[in-house]
Formats: structure tokens, sequence, C-alpha cells
């Protein structure tokens, strides 16, 4: 077994996948290497530097960015998401690592990894395009197309000279570095990248176009930094697609792409006398900015993703276009262009297909990953989110409730920055540098009309800007007008005078045949010179609707390890010549971001380039958007990187229709979070005040005999004075609110019977909070006033005192011990029950208990309250196999059900949170006054004294009010059973029967069983002298009392129909004469003789007073005429168990049943006990029943909302 | 840690759980077995352990405040704390100190009176604040409830709603014919799924302590290992 | 010589016996199958569990936005019955911690049980040394809020935590009751994700209601197998479905005996005492 660790095989530990990180070289500090590992606080410290030139153009490029977010439909990140979304590329890139890490031996594969940078550093340029036979021609063009950029790059330092070093360093460095790139790139399949790049690299980095295009098809995130490209290209569609689009009409031929190229290069030199001068200085801080942000990063090479950064960077490489980063990758994808319109095909047909991939995903999606972002789709911001500055585009993400409070703000913009900068500033701000560097690249691979065309673009895009920041309108209005506007008169205008110089016209005539053509494939219906991106894009977008095989290809692309995306589809190729020129390079490096090395798209990939590829796609595509999953720098660490189908449908569910909703989603969880609230505390309170809304019945005033409530209150009920009770108080005060009456109504039993409580438990708080409870709530409310002393010094209460006649003063140490506090849960219970008698020799305040405890056994009961079912099986594994007696448990309604088994065997016995101490209470408020119990000897007495009449049971009476055993002789089978004592009340009624006359009288009756169907449904009692009635002249007095908090009414008949002539206020007393046949409807005589009906479910029967306080004379009373005088809810059968036993005269059966079967059946204050209520009882009943019904209702309403809601979504997706 | 110093752990770890084990499990009616395991006084051993482990736990208390002081002491004067953490720290530090004092000088009879003041402490306030708190599990649980849906419909989602609401109802006091049909499912309900299911999960979970008991015991889990 | 007062002398030697067949066979069971699946480690897929699938992007996304990552054990604690709980959810914050160490932002651990807390800090440790950076773990990151088991004091004061550092991500395990939908209402309102569960049944529908992904019963005691790529890990997976399975018949045989039984009054058992040559 001890191998098991001694091996420790390299799958086995998880440090595994992360042992190569520390092979990173020594001179990396331990902290970076921490950052570089994953690779994130690198990423950190980066958007720390950029983070002031961010806030500065933050403001700016808000105006604009908002506008993408507007305007595409594209997924937002949850918290982090937008971090994430910065991140992908290098997740990405981790990913690989990762993968590479992951299978085989790990320290072989970084190192590799490492030199492969370092190789990078110095490795000569690999140089595939002239292996390329289809190329050559391209690469010719593209030759030139460098010297002329060369000549534009001398030209640049010659107007700047501090700033060009640095670029040109820059360059250098991206150079160096872009190799590095190749290296990685071709090195990730060897290390267990994805499959895709696996095949890719099984191709040599010169492989046929085909190749090189399969390798470029997958990713599709990458995208993103081309949008200015493809802007540009789209832009100026008319000159710049021309020649492009004849590349792809069927008949292409290589001769038309080296017209393209060739008319392309003429546009450059004017171009660039044109903007050059602008763009150079902003252009000096983008690489300033660029420089010390990533260059930095990669020259401290602390941190993998750094040195990806350059290698992304360098679009100003015309040589070596497979070596490049994507942008070099672009450049051989326009050569390939060029030469193959198949591998156009396949590429452009990935775009939509992967986004109509999504669509077909997202059922499945829908299930699995991030829920949250639906989760937290309605949660509201923060409030104080809005104090961080979040720009409102965060906000709105924020609203969406995919970006945490105020971090994504920093993370994600952070993020964007640099990015935007590189790349989008000519986007996004319209500024000339990042034209320049957005341009360069363009002007070197493709023709320079580009260059000219995205100046135009930008120079125009800033003019709108401009105009809607001036209106900083509503976001979807700026969304709304960027893109009309670019449509705008205005626009057109501008464009179609940028193409009216010479050369232009001049290109234009050598083009303008195909222009036409082309224009009419796409059905843009604008000139043949002026036409916009807008415009093409959006014919594209409605010609493309209806591409939706795709996720079959995707889920290809996922489970065979990103495969080379399907063959073209019909429609696909003429709807994508139309954005040939743009296209290509703009979305084909996106799908390459998936399991490619991130080193290139840690510099492209951001939100607000995610937001921007979101939207050409959502233009190009179907209606759905691009998946863009969600990995993050853990799963691309791991093995089990996630299932992509699932990020990306996460990314998809979380696509948000960005309008002006966002105040209704803002606010919406708010108020109905507030109207909940205010409804559930409504419900519970209004009852206290309001009797209108005290619906519901209240609990039981006894228990259903039998049941194990019924068991439990009888268990305490048998306690002997002096007896010793366990009392396990295993509840906080998370449920003090329901198990606290349970508590103190038990203690007030147990005090009632003489026994004493010992309050144990393993929950500090728990201990505390039982002892306040009993010192403050039950011993304080001991009221001796009420009783005298005997000459022994006991409190004698006389009779009718209510509950609180425990006969003696309580006091701790003597009648009741707090025992310290266990510690240990179930090990501190077991310890505890090892030595339980030298664990109370003291109490909790380390005072000697003197109690007598060996073990369990010495305790005459056990009674467990507890809140959680665990407490209970603590109990009943630990201890109740320890003692002979099984426990008592008292627990809160939510711990029941799975505590109930444990009734079964080592529990006897159980209440049930408040319902059933509110009946248990109800019981001991209505039991008749006891006798003081002194101790465990004394027996008190009593006055007044029993009738000479009585003298035949005297001992009956005498022994009723000691322990029931004495009672035996009389009531012969059935003594030993509980009966004894609820038969109390019987005996106890003795001042109010030795006050009547008749109970001579009746003391002789000769006891006559007549049978309740015997008597007429209804029938008039006559008065005996003393006013009580003889029922069936039996000479008993009926006497009941309005069980309700209620006033009841009293009707003429009984039956509700019947007219209300008199109302019975609550608790009042009323003498019961009758009843109806079936006992619902009892007949009462009101105090002025009036008679009338009462339900009999609202009216308590107290036993028959009886002419005699001895039972016998009790027996005249015929069960089941009792019994039909009980209403329904208070009579419990229990004669099943008396019948059994033999009864010394048939008329002994019927009486005890009765008297058992309504405990509750007792003296009432009418007796002259003074009983005290629990406050509120009945109101916090109410209370709860009031709230059940709210929570019922809300409950049932957040179900019907939500169903809506996600049918209303489903339709929508 | 070395791997001597693992197998020492771990050798330690076999020896203590299996006669720990052993002691507590095996009673005197298993013939040759307990004779031996008491021969060994193995039960007394196992004893004396849980008791080490009861003394131990009482220990960490005063780890935990020890660091309970510096967590929060570290929040309260650490550089860049928001201010609000800054107070809510201070105020956890400071009552968690008064107390502790007062509960001393109460046990020292310093401070005398009925009721004491760490009762009063107790009932004043923390019986308040988590009475207070448990009127906001309640409404937690139904904005958990009324939101359940919210992320996605789902059959799990329908049905956890639908026995809620089932069961929910059942529990209204009302004797309508209706209510007591939806008492009776209640019932069954509760008695036959819920109690399944929830004993099916602790099964589970058992299942997965022995398991888990077990690795311990041969070595294989790391957690004592390095 | 146990005295009255053990669980040993109250329970009847059959039960012990069973007891102790059950352990070793558990303890033979785990040791066999480690072996095994460590050889055949490709033979056995572990099924997908949402939560692990989420875990990692998850953590990351916390990473990413600068916000720590927050793992709670709840009231589990050492030395009780929750012990093996405890350590269960120690792997998985070994596991979240591992992942969560890159970021900035320290992962923050709370812990209601004082016994839990060296744990914790061990925990820490051990992700950091994992690391290679064990000089910086952030011991104060583990946090001690006196608790005690349903303590709304502890699910108070992790709301404040979850306000106070910002989290990112909650991974609530362990111990919990119904106070963990304080916890998850918190983090809903901050759009925190959260992966929650409990060994207590109360706090395990309460956290399948307020979780992004709720784990399940037992699950959390894979979460060594799941994100730790452990063989030994992917074993005691395979041990306790295979356990599972022998429980299962356990108590589908009986099942079936006594279901015969009352369909065939009795005959039934009859036929198979015959069959099985019973007395």
């Amino acid at each position: 077994m001890t191998d098991d660790f001694d091996k420790r095989p390299p799958d086995e530990e998880p440090e595994d996948d992360f042992d190569w990180l520390k092979d990173v070289p020594d001179d990396d500090s331990s902290s970076s290497r921490s950052g570089d590992n994953l690779g994130f606080t690198g990423e950190l410290s980066w958007r720390q530097d950029v983070e002031d030139a961010f806030d500065d153009q933050l403001n700016e490029a808000n105006a604009d960015t908002p506008d993408w977010q507007q305007t595409d439909n594209q997924p937002k990140g949850q918290p982090g998401k937008s971090g994430n979304l910065g991140f992908t590329g290098e997740l990405d890139w981790l990913r690989a690592s990762g993968e590479e890490a992951a299978p085989e031996a790990n320290d072989t594969d970084v190192p590799d990894w490492l030199a492969r940078m370092d190789l990078a550093q110095s490795s000569p340029p690999l140089d595939e395009t002239p292996d390329d036979g289809t190329d050559v021609d391209d690469s010719m063009a593209w030759l030139q197309q460098d010297d002329e950029f060369d000549a534009e790059d001398e030209l640049e330092p010659a107007t700047l000279e501090d700033d060009a070093p640095d670029w040109m360093q820059d360059l250098g460095g991206l150079r160096a570095s872009d190799e590095g790139e190749l290296q990685t790139s071709n090195a990730l399949p060897d290390t267990g990248a994805l499959d895709w790049l696996q095949e890719y690299a099984a191709e040599p980095a010169t492989d046929e176009p085909e190749e090189v295009d399969e390798f470029e098809l997958p990713p599709e995130p990458t995208a993103e930094n081309d949008v200015p490209d493809w802007m540009a290209g789209a832009y100026d569609s008319t000159p710049a697609a021309e020649p492009t689009s004849s590349l792809f009409t069927d008949d292409l031929d290589s001769e038309s792409v080296e017209g393209t190229t060739g008319t392309g290069e003429l546009d450059l030199p004017p171009w660039l006398m044109e903007d050059t001068p602008a763009e150079l200085p902003n252009e000096n801080d983008l690489f300033g900015e660029f420089d010390t942000g990533m260059l930095r990063e990669a020259a401290e090479s602390e941190y993998p993703p750094a040195p990806a950064i350059p290698e992304a960077a360098p679009p100003e490489e015309p040589e070596e276009p497979v070596v490049k980063g994507r942008i070099t990758d672009w450049l051989e994808r326009e050569s390939e262009i060029a030469s193959s319109k198949i591998e156009q095909d396949d590429f452009l047909n990935t775009l939509p297909e992967f986004t109509s991939q999504s669509t077909g995903e997202f059922p499945v999606t829908g299930e699995l990953p991030p829920t949250s972002n639906e989760w937290f789709d309605e949660s509201e911001p923060e409030p104080f989110d809005a104090a961080d500055g979040v720009p409102d585009w965060l906000t709105e993400l924020q609203d969406q409730g995919d970006i945490t409070v105020d971090e994504p703000v920093q993370a994600g913009s952070a993020y964007d920055m640099p990015d935007d900068d590189d790349l989008f500033a000519g986007l996004d701000l319209g500024d000339a540098p990042p034209v320049e560097q957005a341009a360069a690249p363009a002007g070197e691979f493709f023709n320079t009309g580009e260059l000219r065309n995205i100046d135009d673009i930008l120079s125009s895009y800033k003019d709108i800007e401009t105009g809607v920041s001036d209106r900083t309108g509503n976001l979807v209005n700026q969304a709304d007008f960027d893109m009309d506007s670019l449509l705008s008169d205005d626009e057109l205008d501008k464009i179609s005078s940028l193409r009216q110089s010479d050369e232009r016209r001049a290109e234009m005539g050598d083009i303008s045949p195909d222009a036409p053509d082309w224009l009419s494939d796409i059905g843009v219906s604008v000139g043949s010179d002026d036409v916009s991106a807008a415009a093409i894009v959006r014919k594209q977008a409605q010609n493309e609707r209806g591409l939706d095989e795709l996720s079959d290809q995707l889920q290809a692309l996922h489970q065979a390890g990103l495969d080379l995306p399907a063959p073209v589809t019909n429609d696909a190729p003429d709807n994508m010549k139309a954005l040939l020129i743009g296209v290509p390079e703009i979305l084909s490096p996106a799908p390459m971001r998936i399991g490619k090395p991130a080193l290139a798209e840690d510099l492209v990939l951001s939100a607000s380039h995610r937001e921007k590829v979101n939207l050409l796609q959502s233009l190009i595509a179907t209606d759905d958007q691009t998946k863009e999953p969600q990995l993050s720098a853990i799963d691309v660490t791991l093995d089990d990187s996630p299932d992509l189908d699932d990020l990306a449908g996460t990314s998809t569910r979380a696509i948000p229709v960005i309008t002006s909703t966002r105040k209704k989603r803002g606010a919406l969880p708010k108020i109905d979070r507030l109207l909940i609230a205010v409804v559930l505390a409504v419900a519970v309170i209004l009852p206290f005040v309001v009797r209108g809304l005290r619906i519901g019945q209240l609990p039981p005033l006894s228990f259903a005999a039998g049941s194990a409530q019924q068991v439990a209150f009888d268990r305490v009920a048998n306690l002997q004075p002096g007896d010793t009770v366990l009392i396990a108080a295993e509840y906080g005060l998370t449920d003090a609110a329901e198990l606290d009456t349970t508590l103190d109504t038990l203690l007030r039993h147990i005090f009632s019977r003489g026994a004493r409580p010992v309050i144990v438990s393993t929950n500090a708080i728990g201990l505390l909070h039982a002892k306040n409870v009993l010192e403050r709530g039950v011993v304080s409310g001991l009221d001796v006033k009420d009783g005298g002393t005997d000459s022994t010094g006991n409190i004698v209460v006389s009779p009718g005192l209510g509950i609180n006649r425990f006969g003696r003063i309580i006091t701790l140490g003597k009648d009741y011990f707090i025992a310290p506090f266990i510690a240990g849960d179930t090990v501190g219970l077991r310890d505890f029950s090892q030595n339980i008698g030298g664990r109370l020799a003291t109490d909790y305040n380390g005072k000697p208990t003197n109690l007598q405890i060996t073990s369990y056994n010495d305790f005459a009961l056990i009674a467990v309250i507890a809140e959680r079912s665990d407490d209970v099986r603590r109990w009943a594994e630990q201890v109740a196999p320890l003692t002979s007696n099984p426990l008592l448990i008292a627990v809160s309604a939510a711990a029941a059900p799975m505590a109930e088994p444990y009734t079964v065997g080592s529990v006897n016995g159980m209440l049930v949170g408040y319902k059933d101490a509110y009946t248990y209470r109800a019981i001991l408020e209505a039991q008749a006054p006891l006798a003081p119990i002194a101790g465990s000897t004394n027996i008190p007495t009593v006055v007044p004294t029993k009738p000479p009449t009585a003298t035949a049971v005297t001992p009956t009476a005498t022994v009723t009010l000691t322990p029931s055993i004495t009672y035996t002789p009389s009531a012969t089978p059935t003594i030993t059973r509980t009966p004894t004592i609820t038969r109390t009340p019987t005996i106890t009624l003795t001042p109010t029967v030795t006050n009547t006359p008749t109970a001579t009288a009746t003391a002789t009756f000769t006891p006559t069983n007549i049978r309740a169907s015997d008597l007429p449904p209804t029938w008039t009692p006559t008065t005996l002298p003393g006013g009580s009635s003889d029922i069936g002249g039996q000479g008993l007095l009926i006497t009941g009392v309005v069980n309700v908090s209620d006033a009841v009414n009293v009707r003429d008949n009984p039956s509700r129909s019947g007219k209300v002539i008199a109302s019975l206020p609550a608790r009042s007393t009323v003498q019961i004469i009758g009843r109806n046949e079936d006992g619902t409807w009892l007949q009462i005589k009101l105090e002025d003789e009036r008679e009338g009906w009462v339900s009999a479910s609202l009216i308590r029967i107290n036993e028959p007073g009886t002419g005699t306080p001895t039972t016998p004379v009790a027996y005249n009373v015929d069960e089941n005429a009792h019994v039909s005088l009980l209403s329904d809810s208070n009579y419990q059968p229990i004669a099943v168990n008396l019948q059994a036993s033999p009864s010394p005269s048939p008329t002994l059966t019927p009486f005890i049943p009765a008297t058992l079967a309504a405990p509750a059946a007792a003296p009432l204050p009418a007796q002259g006990a003074s009983i005290k209520t629990t406050p509120y009882r009945d109101q916090r009943w109410y209370g709860m029943t009031l709230g059940l019904l709210a929570v019922i209702g809300v409950i049932t309403l957040g179900a019907i909302i939500n169903i809506v809601r996600g049918l209303f979504r489903r339709g929508r997706k | 840690m070395t791997r001597l110093g693992s197998a020492l752990a771990t050798a330690i770890v076999i020896v203590v759980g299996i006669i720990t084990f052993l002691g507590l499990v095996v009673g005197s009616s298993l013939g040759g077995l307990s004779t031996v395991i008491n021969a060994f006084a193995f039960p007394t051993i196992a004893n004396a352990f849980l008791q080490l482990t009861v003394i131990t736990v009482a220990i960490t208390v005063l780890i935990g405040i020890v660091n309970l002081v510096i967590v929060h002491l570290g929040r309260v004067f650490g550089r860049g704390k928001p201010v609000s953490q800054r107070i809510n720290s201070l105020v956890l530090v400071v009552s968690a100190i008064g107390v502790i004092v007062l509960g001393v000088l109460e046990r020292a009879g310093v401070l005398t009176g009925s009721p004491s003041p760490t009762t009063v402490l107790l009932e004043g306030v923390q019986v308040s604040i988590e009475s207070a708190l448990a009127g906001l599990v309640l409404f937690a649980l139904v904005y958990g409830a009324y939101r359940l849906m919210r992320r996605r419909v789902t059959g799990s989602g329908l049905l956890f709603t639908l026995v809620l609401l089932l069961i929910l109802t059942g529990a209204l006091p009302f004797s309508t014919p209706a209510m007591r049909t939806v008492g009776i499912v209640r019932d069954w309900l509760m008695a036959v799924p819920v109690s399944a299911g929830a004993r099916g999960i602790l099964l589970g979970i058992a299942l997965a302590v022995t398991v888990a008991g077990a690795r311990v015991l041969i070595g294989q889990d790391r957690s004592y290992r390095d | 010589m146990q005295s009255i007062g053990t669980w040993a002398g109250n329970v009847d030697s059959t039960t012990q016996l069973l007891t102790i067949v059950i352990f070793f066979l558990t303890l033979v069971i785990t040791i066999i199958v480690t072996q095994f699946v460590r050889r055949r480690r490709s033979l056995y897929t572990l099924r997908e569990i949402a939560a692990f699938q989420r875990l990692p992007s998850m953590i990351g996304e916390a990473i990413e936005s600068n916000h720590p990552v927050h793992v709670s054990l709840g009231n589990a604690g050492l030395g009780g019955e929750s012990t093996l709980v405890s350590l269960a959810n120690a792997e998985l914050m070994y596991q979240v911690t591992r992942r969560a160490v890159i970021g900035t932002a320290a992962p923050i651990f709370t812990v209601g049980n004082s016994s839990a807390l060296s744990l914790a800090q061990d925990t820490l440790r051990r992700a950091y040394a994992s690391r290679g950076i064990v000089s910086s773990a952030p011991y104060s990151s583990a946090r001690w809020y006196p608790g005690g088991g349903h303590s709304l004091a502890f699910a108070a004061a992790l709301t404040a935590t979850l306000v106070d550092d910002k989290v990112g991500a909650n991974i609530l395990g362990g111990s919990f009751g119904t106070e963990l939908a304080l916890v998850g209402y918190a983090a809903s309102r901050r759009n925190q994700s959260i992966i929650a569960t409990s060994d207590q049944v109360e706090g395990q529908a309460v956290a399948w209601v307020i979780s992004d992904e709720a784990l399940i019963g037992e699950e959390v005691f894979t979460a060594g197998a799941y994100l730790g790529e452990s063989s030994s890990q992917v074993a005691g997976v395979v041990v306790q479905d295979a356990l599972r399975l022998l429980l299962i018949i356990a108590i589908l045989i009986p099942t079936v005996i006594a279901l015969g039984d009352t369909f065939l009054s009795g005959r039934f058992g009859a036929a198979l005492q015959r069959l099985l040559g019973g007395g």
C-alpha cells in the first residue's frame, strides 16, 4: 500500500500537469514563475502598464466601444469573462502548453518549449512561400509590395526620428519572436496539442496551400484583429473588391490575382503622402505603449504569453508568410486565395458554419456549463458599481449579469485596450496610427488600395464617431447611427470623392468591368464606385442566412480535435466572394484561436475585439453568433479541457440582445426582491393585528391517541417526583424560534412532575440558550404567590393555578442542572457517554452537582431537542445503545422527515416543530391544577377535603393525588395505564362538586348504561337543584368552551343556514343541552336562557361534571353519549386499549375511554383554574399559515414567470 | 515532506487507525478476536485516542481565536483595505475580545449579576441577530426557489418546484376535502420519494466516507503526506 | 473487557463482525482496485459531473477578473464524524487552490469549526508548495468564523467576506445547513458563481437551489479524481461504485424475497430455502 505513494506515477499526481512549470529557468523569481506558469500575473501587470493609457483613452474608446456592443449580439462573459475574453488567446496558449505538459513527462516538454522560444529568438526566418508553387506569382507581387513598403518604412523614420527606431526595434523583436511563433506553432502538435494542430504539424510548414489554409481555417476568434483590414477592404469595396471578386468568380485565374495586387500597389504612394505624417505621432505612442506593455514582457520572458505578443504583432513582415503569426498567415492565405478559390471557399464557409454551429449546439449547451450566465443574467448590478466609474458599456455588460461588480471593468477594459491600440484604434477612435498599424500589413500583403481605403474608412469613422459621441445618445442609437452612417450620403460622398482621384480613376478604368458583376453578385444596389462595407456586409448577412449544417462540422471540429472544416456549402462562395478582400484576412484567423498557440492571440483577443468580430459575424453569418469558447487558463492547463460545445453554448446563451432594456434588467430583480420580502413580511405580521386574516385551523388541542406525540406526552407525564431527566438541547439560535416553545413546555411539564432536568448540549450556544430559556422562561414564570407553604416549608399550591404549579421554588443545582458543554460532536458525545458520571459531577460553572449518575440508565427519561436530523442520529447511534430507556426526541419540522426513522427502536415519542409544541402546551394549560409536589416524598394536603359520601371510594380520591400506582384497588385493569394521569382532572373537580348538594344524591345513583343512541337527538334537560342539567336524568352538567380565538355564532338551527341569534365570545363557557344526530352541532343554553346551536367543531366539551368526586358516578355517562358530544376534532378513540382488558363492571369500560379520549376535556377557568396561556400562541400560528400561503404564491409566481421567460427565450433563439 | 517523513506519517496513521477501529468495534463476544484485541488493551488505547482527540479539538478553539484576531487585525491595519472592510473587521475583533474578557471576569467572580452579562449579551445581541438572520434565511430560500428556473427551465427544476409547492400546500392547516387530498399526497411524498432520496444521498456519503477512510488508512490520501 | 458503556458492548457480535468485515473488505478492494486502475488507467472514464466541468473555468474567470476564489468548509471539522468530509473537501480545496494560486488575489478559506483551520492552512501550504512558491502562501487567507451547527452567524460572516473581499467564485463544501441560503443569496446578488454541496440533507437541498452547479452527496469525495487526475483517486471512485453496487444488491435481495413472499404467500421464501438447502 505504501508503494502507492512511494511510486507516484507521473499521472498520479496532479502536480504533474504543472511540473514543467517548475522547470522554468532559475532566473525566474518564484513569484514571477507562479505568474508566468499560468500567465496571469504577467497579464495583469501588463494591464497595469497600459492602465494609464487606457484610462485616458477609455472615455474616447467608450464612445465607440458601445457602438460595437450595441450593434452586435455578442456573448458577454460573466464575471471575469470579459477578462477571460482578453485572455482566451493566452488561455489557448496555456491549453497548448498544458496539453504539452499533461500526457508525457512534462519536464521534457517545457524545456522544449522554452528551447523553442530561444530558438525562435535566434533562428533565421523560414521562408516557405517560394516552395509554394501556386503562390509564386503572389509572392512576387508581395515582394513588390514589400519593396514599396520598405520605401514606406524609410519614409516614416525620416519624418519621425525618435519613434522610428523604437518602432523598427519592435519590428526586429517582432521578427525574431515571429520565428518563435512559428516554432511554437509547429511544436504544438508534438506536445499533444489539439488534433487538428497535430495534423497541421504533420504537414511541413511549407505544405500545399490547402494544408496551410486548413491550418488557417479553424481559428476564427483571431479574426477580431483583422477587422480593420476587413473594414478597409470592404469599405472601399469597389476598387479593392473588384479584382478580388474576380478571384472568386468561378473562372478565377492567377492572372486576375496579379492584376489585383498590381492595382493595389498603385494606391500606396498617394495614401502614404496623405496620411503618414498625421499617423506617425500616434503611431509612436502606439508602439511605445505596445513596447512597454508587451514587448518588455516578452523580453523579460517571465511569462510565456508575453513572447507570444510580439509574434502576433508583426504584420510588417512580407517574407515568411508561415513564419509569421496570424498576420503573415493572412498573407499566405491571400496568396492561396489568389491561387485556389476552393481553399478560400473552405475558409469562408467556416465562418457562417461556425456561427450557425452555435445555434445548433445551443440546446446541448443549454444544459451544461456556466448556468451562471443566466443566473447572473437577472441579478442587478451592485449599488456601488456605479461608483466605480464603470463605463456605460461595461455597466451594460454587468447588467447582463456577465460582469462582476467593478473588477471586470479593469480586467475587461484593460485587456481590451492594448489590442485596441494595436489593431482597432483605427476603427474605434479613428486615430491615424492604428490605421498605420492596421493598414501596413494590409499594404504589404494585399493591395495597397486597401491601405488607402482603410484610411478613408477610418477617417470617415472618426467623423461618425465624433458625431455620435457629440450626441452621446443612447448606445443603441449610436449603433444604428453608426451602421446607417456607413451608407449616409456624407459617407458615400466622402468615399466617392476619394475615388475621384486620377490614379483611382485609372484603376477603376482597369477593373471597372468586373465591378458591376461583382456588385450584382452580392446585389449591392449602389453605384459601381460607391459602396460601403456595411452595404456589402448587410447584403451578405441576408444572403447568408440559412447555413446550418455546420453544427455537425463544429462537432467534428470538437470531437475529432478541431478537424478541418467540411467543404463549402453551395451558396457560401458567392456570398463570401463579396467580402473577399476583407473577409478572409479578418475572419480566417478567428477559427485559429481554438487550440492555436495563443502567442499571437494574446495580442489580438480582447473583449472589444471579440465584440467587433461578433458584429461582423452577426452581419455576415446567420442570426446567431460565433461561439467563443470560454476557455480559462485553468482549463487549458488541465488534461480535461472543457467541452467546447458547452463553452460555446455558454457564450451563446450569454449572448444578450443589448437594447435599451438595461434599466429594466437592472431594476426588475430589485423590484421582485423587494416585493417578495414585503409580501412575506406582511403575510407573517398581519395576522397578529388583523383578525380577518387569521385563517386556517389551529392545531388540535390534543394528540392523536397512540401517536408518537401522545407517547411523548405520556412518557413525561409518567415521571415521578425526584426523577432525573436528561435534556439534550441540541439546537442553536437558528431554530430557537421554533424549538424554544418545545423546550419550555417540556421543562414545565417535567417540573410539574417534580422531576429534575439535567441539560446538556454539544452546541455551546445552544446550551447557554437553553439555560436562559429555563431560567427566564420557566423558573421565573413560577408564581408562588398562589399558594402557601405547609409545615414542611414546601409551597402548597392551591388547586386551580394553571400551569405554574411546580410545588416549590426551582433552584439551580437542586432542581435542575446545566452540564458542561460537550465538545467534539460525535466523538465528544461518545466520550461523554464513556464516563458520564464524571462529566456530570460538576455543572457548567464547575460547581458540584451531587448527581448520582453512573450511566444513562440512571435517567428516567432522555429527551433530545434537535434542529437537525444529524443530531438525532448522533444521539440515536451513540447514546441509545447505552440505555434501556428509548429516547424522546423533539425536532424542528425541517428535520422531522429524516429523524422519523429513528422513532422505530431507539426512539419512543417524538414532537415536531411548533405545531406539536402548541398542542402539548394546550394540553398542559388545559390540565386541572395539580396538587403541590414537594420533592418526591411529601404527600401534600389538599383542601377542601372530600365529602363524606365519598368515603366508599376515599382511597380513590386520595390515591389519585399520589403517583398512580396506589390507585390500583379501584380501577382494576386499567389503573396502570396513563389514563390515571388524565383522570386527575376528574378528581380535582372536587371543589365544584362538593358544593353541589346533588353530589350525595348522585353518589347513590345506580349506574345505568344509557347509550346515546337511546336518547332522542335532542332532549330537554331537566334542571336539578343546584342548576346542573340532568341529561337523561343522570344529573350531569355538560359544559363546553368556545375553542377558537374568535367569537362564534349561535344559530337557531343546526346548520350554517340557520339564523344567527347570538354570538359567543372566545373561550367563553356555555352549557350544552343537546346535539344533532351526527353530533356536528351542539345545542347550547345561553345565559339569557335562550337556546341555540353551535358548530361542534368550535366547542370543546368539558368532562361532564358529576355529582360526586368519585369516579364511579362518572360511569353514568355513557361513552357514546359523551363521545357524541365531542367535536370530531377532539374525540380521540382510545377505547381499543381498554376494551382488551376485563372490566369489573360493564359500566366501567365506557367512561375511562371517554376521559382519555379527550385529555383536553378537563376543567377550564370556568371551574376556577387560572390558566396562563402562551402569549400570541394563536396569532403566531395564523402568521405561519398566512406566511405559508405567501410563500406558495411567490414560488408559484416565480415558476410561471420563469417558464414563460424560458419559452420566450427559446423561441427567440 | 521527505519521503521518509511521508512513510512515517502514513505508518502512524495506519497503526493508530487500525487500533482505534478494532478497539472500538470489537466487543467481548467475538471469541478469539476479542481475546486478542482485549489482550492488547485496544479498547483502552482507542478510548485514550478519542479523549486525546476531544482535547485537541478543544484546544483548536484557541488557535481559532488567535487566527481570528490576527486575520482581522491585518484587515484593519492592512494597506489598501476598503473602509467597510476595516470597520467590519474592527468590530469583529473588538467584540470578540470583549466577550472573552467578559467571560473571564464573570468566571473569576469579578462580574456578577443575574442575569449574567454574558447571558445578556447572548440573549440581547446574538439571539436577536440570529433570529433576524433566520428570517432572512426564509426569504433567501423563498427567493432562491422563486428564481430557481430563471437560469434555465429544466425538467428537474419543474419537478422540484412542483414537489415543493405540493409539500408546502399540504402543510396548510385547512381541512377542506381538497386540502386533505393534498395532505395525503404530501405525506406520501415525504415518506417515500423524499426520504428515499435523502437516504440515498446519505448512503452515498456513507459509502464515500468509508472508502475515504480506507484510503486514509492505507496511505493513499495525500493530505498528510506532503 | 468492554465495559457496558461502549458501542461494542451494546451491539451484538454479528453487527460487530459485519462492521469489521465490511471495513476490511473496503480496504482490500481499495488496494486491489488502486493497483489495477493505475495499470489500466485508460479503462476508466469518469462520468461527467457538471460542477467539476464548470469549476476550472469558474476559477479562471475569477482569476482573470482579479477576484479571489472563496472556499468554505462550513462547519465540517476534524475529530468528529465530519472528519472525512473535511478531508474530502480539503482535497477539493487543494485542487481549487492550485488553480487559484496563479491569481494575484489569494484564495480565501473559511471554516466554522476551529479544528478545520489547521487543515485549511495545511491545504493552502500544499497548494502553494505544488507551485514551488510555498514561501508566499498567505496563511491568513484561512479564516475561522466561530460557527457551530446551523450557525447563522457563520453564514453572516461568509456573506460579509463575499462583499469585503469581492470574491469572484465560491466553492462551498463541507457541512452546511439551511443557512447556506444566505450565502448563496449574497453571492448571487453580486454575480459570484457558486458551486455548493453539503453533507447534511438540509444543506444539500439548499445547495441545489442556490448554486450554479451543485455537487450531490458523495460527489465531493471524487474531487481529487476529477480535478487531480490521480489514478489512486480514480481508484477511490471505482471502489465507491463497486461498493455501491454491492449495497444495491444487498438491498434488492431481501426486497425481492419479501415481495415474492408477499405475492406467493411465503412459498417464494420456502422455495429459496429449498433451493439453497437452508434448514
